[in-house]
């Protein structure tokens, strides 16, 4: 029997500051740069929810593919040109949880 | 539960140092390593208390660089005392030979591109642990990738591996789960990672503060009572 592919629900978020938008595509770009565009096309990369304002965004992969999402975000070194950091608020196996982590920390 | 330590933070300012250690905490360490730089060095004791009063227990670490083997043993000789931390960078296969053997070093640290191979025969004379220092990642990373996959295929479960983030201010720190996630690229799995920034720098560092007691007499004795 075919399995399932779990999935996993990572809320990230930029310090400082800055758009949603920004911190999804620093991240893409960095899981492009480091796995190719063969592995991030097969890991599930899907941005979930951006909380544009806020710097908050829910990204999803396949768990299989989770250590190389957190290596992503762990390395962004800059934002719009200026010294930034990604950080991980959590990590959930559903929607419902990683949402409730990013409204709370909003 | 698990608990987290940095073993490479590496401080200049006083006030940039505090901003530092509540980042840590923060982020989910209980410990860290401190390389003291600067004002820092004298005023220590007051960081160290600071930190506790945030939650964080702080260790002196000392990074040596040394050229040649004459170099770093005498460094060793001056400084083993006074540290609870000590790892060499080896810059040529001459230090990385004496680094890897001596029991006064904790860890040594292979630098990206480092003109020498880190071959079976490094590995084989190897006693202490190999410290990934984050950083060297967000500077170079292909070359990082590149001689820490070659690192981890030559030791296999030889010997501890350690990762740490060795920023120097809040912005270089990463939580346990991303300093973890470059193991587990390198193909550790997800325990093994974890021990990295967990289990072998707590070991580490009780071992030594056992042995800066003064209850020490010598390798495998201690004084009771």
């Amino acid at each position: 029997m075919a399995k399932r592919l779990k999935r996993r629900y990572v809320v990230v978020m930029a310090e400082p500051k800055v758009s949603g938008e920004s911190v999804v595509k620093a991240v893409k770009s960095s899981y492009r740069e480091l796995f190719g565009s063969f592995g991030l096309a097969i890991s599930g990369f899907k941005v979930m929810k951006v909380y544009r304002d806020e710097g908050v965004a829910i990204i999803r992969c396949f768990l299989k593919h989770l250590p190389n999402l957190l290596l992503a975000t762990a390395s962004v070194t800059k934002l719009n040109g200026e010294d930034a950091a990604i950080r991980t608020l959590t990590i959930s196996g559903t929607m419902k949880k990683a949402k409730e982590v990013a409204e709370n920390y909003l | 539960m698990r608990r987290y330590i940095d073993l490479w933070v590496r401080c200049e300012s006083f006030e940039r140092c505090l901003e530092m250690i509540r980042c840590l905490k923060r982020l989910g360490f209980s410990s860290a390593a401190i390389e003291l730089r600067g004002e820092c060095v004298e005023r220590f004791d007051h960081l160290k208390r600071e930190a506790e009063g945030v939650g964080i227990k702080l260790y002196r670490k000392l990074v040596l660089e040394p050229s040649t083997r004459k170099e770093l043993l005498k460094l060793l000789r001056e400084n083993r005392g006074k540290f609870e931390v000590i790892s060499v960078i080896c810059r040529n296969l001459e230090t990385a030979l004496v680094a890897a053997r001596d029991s006064r070093v904790d860890t040594i640290i292979i630098p990206v591109n480092p003109g020498y191979r880190f071959d079976k025969g490094v590995a084989a004379l190897l006693r202490n642990r190999v410290e990934l220092p984050f950083r060297y990642f967000l500077e170079d990373r292909g070359g990082f990738l590149r001689t820490a996959s070659e690192i981890v295929s030559v030791l296999g479960k030889k010997c501890g591996i350690i990762v740490s983030s060795a920023g120097s201010s809040s912005l270089e720190l990463r939580n346990p789960r991303q300093l973890a996630s470059l193991l587990q690229v390198l193909g550790f799995d997800e325990e093994r990672a974890l021990d990295s920034i967990s289990t072998e720098p707590v070991k580490l560092i009780e071992e030594n503060l056992m042995k800066l007691s003064k209850n020490y007499v010598m390798r495998g004795v201690m004084r009771i009572g």
